[in-house]
């Protein structure tokens, strides 16, 4: 299926690609002409990888600084006994790795969630772009600020909220952020997470996941296409979640 | 794998009839306990109104393999020789 907000345009160039890259810093942060030009000009590859396969791994330095051109990624930790937390999901247009251009070891591993296509800067080069330039610089640490904020609703998510709130307040993030960077309608868009995903992502058990999204669907706010999940009414999500999009700081600053 | 359901009953009946793939019966008791821990976190009342949660677990033929079952129940009880009102001894 083609999805041309992914990029998946035969017209595309390379360099063309990076778009949704610098869409993305833009929808929080304000840069000249001038600066997204020298993100086009860096030198990068594209590279390929299946659902599953890692990009980074705990413990690991990271050479390379990987930009999601297509499809999701996420992090994860892992306890003693193998138990497993998701604790961020990484949608088309998100750097991957900011951290390792400040910290070298990497604490969690990053995986592929779906086959993805990722755009592959050395992490050397794009030091190099962001020492001079401080309106870049200053797009770095608010992406990561942003992701920090991210983790902190996840937090309260998991901490504090039920099963059912706690699904449908991940749902609206995800739509939120994914109708963002796709700039169009994206209202028939299919979760790219399985049940048990869903399950290590929010410290349920898989069966209890499925109860409460029968009780999504119940409700109107989900529906279910063979065993993808799409949204059915945001407006009864946003109140089962009473979910605000504050945290994600969509919007806040003006184009320079 | 077997597949397994897990039916919820607390006063109405919320049949699965989806199932879940897990190794052995052993695994499907681990996961019935934990389910039944993440609904009564959710909701605790679901035992304050002198009521049972049970969760029924069939398997692929529908035969009821074992059962959960979590209560409250008021009781008169006390650690062995307290009287009323008395606190147990400490070190107990």
């Amino acid at each position: 299926m083609l999805v041309r907000w992914m990029g998946d345009d035969p017209s595309m160039t390379k360099e063309d690609r990076l778009g949704i890259f610098i869409r993305k810093l833009l929808s929080h942060s304000p840069l000249s002409a001038d600066d997204q030009q020298a993100i086009r000009d860096l030198p990068f590859s594209i590279r390929r990888l299946e659902a599953n396969e890692h990009i980074l791994r705990e413990g690991e330095k990271a050479t390379v600084c990987p930009v999601l051109l297509q499809g999701y990624a996420y992090r994860q930790k892992t306890s003693a006994d193998g138990g497993r937390q998701i604790v961020a999901l990484k949608i088309p247009g998100d750097a991957l790795d900011f951290q390792s251009l400040y910290v070298e070891t990497a604490d969690h591993s990053l995986q592929a969630l779906t086959p993805v296509e990722l755009a592959v800067f050395s992490i050397k080069d794009f030091e190099k772009l962001v020492a001079p330039r401080p309106n870049l610089a200053r797009a770095v640490l608010v992406d990561i600020l942003i992701e920090a904020s991210i983790g902190r609703e996840w937090l309260l998510n998991i901490g504090r909220r039920n099963a059912l709130a706690r699904l449908a307040h991940l749902l609206c993030e995800i739509f939120y952020r994914v109708q963002q960077i796709a700039q169009e309608d994206v209202s028939g868009f299919e979760l790219p997470l399985t049940q048990e995903q869903l399950a290590d992502l929010l410290g349920l058990t898989p069966v209890h996941i499925n109860r409460t999204i029968k009780l999504l669907e119940d409700a109107g706010a989900v529906r279910r296409i063979s065993r993808r999940l799409t949204i059915g009414d945001l407006g009864i999500l946003r109140q089962m979640a009473d979910f605000s999009d504050l945290y994600l700081h969509r919007n806040t600053v003006s184009a320079v | 794998m077997p597949r397994y359901f897990f039916h919820v009953c607390d006063g109405a009946q919320d049949i699965d009839d989806q199932g879940h793939e897990l190794p052995d019966d052993d695994a499907a008791r681990h996961e019935a306990v934990r389910y039944g821990g993440g609904l009564i976190h959710d909701d605790p009342s679901l035992l304050l109104k002198d009521q049972e949660l049970r969760i029924n677990v069939t398997n692929n033929d529908g035969q009821l393999r074992f059962a959960v079952v979590m209560i409250s129940v008021d009781a008169d009880w006390r650690p062995a020789g307290t009287a009323r009102h008395q606190k147990p001894a400490s070190g107990v």
